[in-house]
């Protein structure tokens, strides 16, 4: 759900990065956040909790231009990945227009992506979303890691339908802008048929 | 999507302002804001301290959100407001209707709440917002 002003001309959208413990959602929101020109973006504020943290920041990404003149600014959040922090996930993912999931290429993970995957969709669900209706894409981080999880195993068990898929190293921001501007260029596409 | 985005009309936004302008002034706040239970910030009024009125809104629906899931454990409703003081700042957070948290900032010794304004506010802020919400369901309902 956009928040589209029409008293300042600008648009909020919000994206949210999901995706079990340790697999990476820190370190896309971190680099994505060195990366955009100081003067478009707020502060990064971050609140840590004993096993992970849950950050986020809104910009005005200079080169997704205008829809029908409005601004758009992007809110990113990532999600706190540890089972346990159940509801807060879904507080986050609250209002989300687009969402990411970030899975962890390392074989012990596979079963956290499975879970945070299933976790995904439910909240989705009780929100009244379906995963395959809304702006999304699929990340898989750690393409570094030996061992790893070979490629189209990863996408059989996690790709849904015709999301985009992004091999990612995200500690050297390697497949970083791109996740990030495959769901934003949904999320852009879903706001110009509901404006123009 | 099924959840029709929310649009902020120019006229909306005038009165909404007007409405938050009045309440700075008779509790003689520092800064009034309204956000969505999103966390996204709606619309402001004074001079605010705080450069990050996005973070602002974020954290508050966050503490909003976090009270709720204390009243229930209580088996309360809700608690309808929050509030904060601190050396300097005093905040005070609280619902307007389901859709929005109306966020005062008040520096201590000089600004206090005054109940009678902020009930009135939100009543009037809630239904500017109901017919706003309103509005747009019929839109996405015609449109579906």
């Amino acid at each position: 759900m956009s928040f589209i002003n029409y008293a300042n001309r600008e648009i909020n959208c919000k994206i949210v990065y999901y995706g079990p413990g340790l697999a990476g959602k820190t370190t896309n929101i971190t680099f994505i956040y060195d990366s955009v020109n100081p003067k478009s973006k707020g502060k990064l504020i971050s609140l840590n909790t004993e096993m992970d943290r849950t950050l986020f920041f809104d910009f005005l990404p200079l080169d997704l231009g205008n829809i029908g003149g409005f601004k758009t600014r992007f809110h990113l959040y990532t999600v706190p990945g540890q089972v346990f922090y159940e509801a807060s996930r879904k507080l986050i993912l609250k209002g989300a227009d687009g969402v990411v999931f970030v899975a962890d290429s390392h074989p012990d993970r596979m079963d956290a992506n499975i879970e945070a995957m299933r976790d995904l969709k439910e909240n989705l669900k009780e929100y009244g979303y379906e995963i395959e209706k809304i702006p999304y894409a699929l990340q898989l981080n750690k393409r570094d890691l030996s061992p790893l999880i070979p490629l189209d195993s990863l996408v059989r068990e996690l790709k849904i339908a015709n999301e985009p898929v992004f091999e990612a190293v995200a500690t050297k921001g390697t497949g970083v802008p791109e996740t990030l501007k495959a769901v934003a260029k949904q999320v852009l596409t879903v706001l110009k048929q509901d404006l123009l | 999507m099924e959840i029709p985005n929310f649009v902020l009309r120019e006229e909306e936004n005038e009165k909404l302002i007007f409405i938050l302008s009045s309440l700075l002034s008779t509790c003689r706040a520092e800064a009034v804001f309204l956000i969505n239970r999103n966390g996204q910030a709606i619309a402001s009024s004074g001079k605010s301290p705080i450069h990050d009125e996005q973070a602002l809104a974020s954290l508050s629906a966050g503490s909003v959100a976090t009270t709720h899931g204390l009243a229930r454990i209580l088996g309360e409703a809700e608690f309808s407001s929050i509030f904060h003081q601190g050396t300097r700042w005093n905040i005070h957070i609280s619902s307007v209707g389901d859709r929005a948290i109306l966020v005062l900032l008040l520096e201590k010794n000089k600004g206090s709440v005054d109940d009678a304004s902020l009930r009135r506010a939100k009543m009037i802020i809630e239904d500017v917002l109901k017919k706003n919400w309103q509005a747009r369901s019929d839109v996405s309902a015609g449109k579906s």
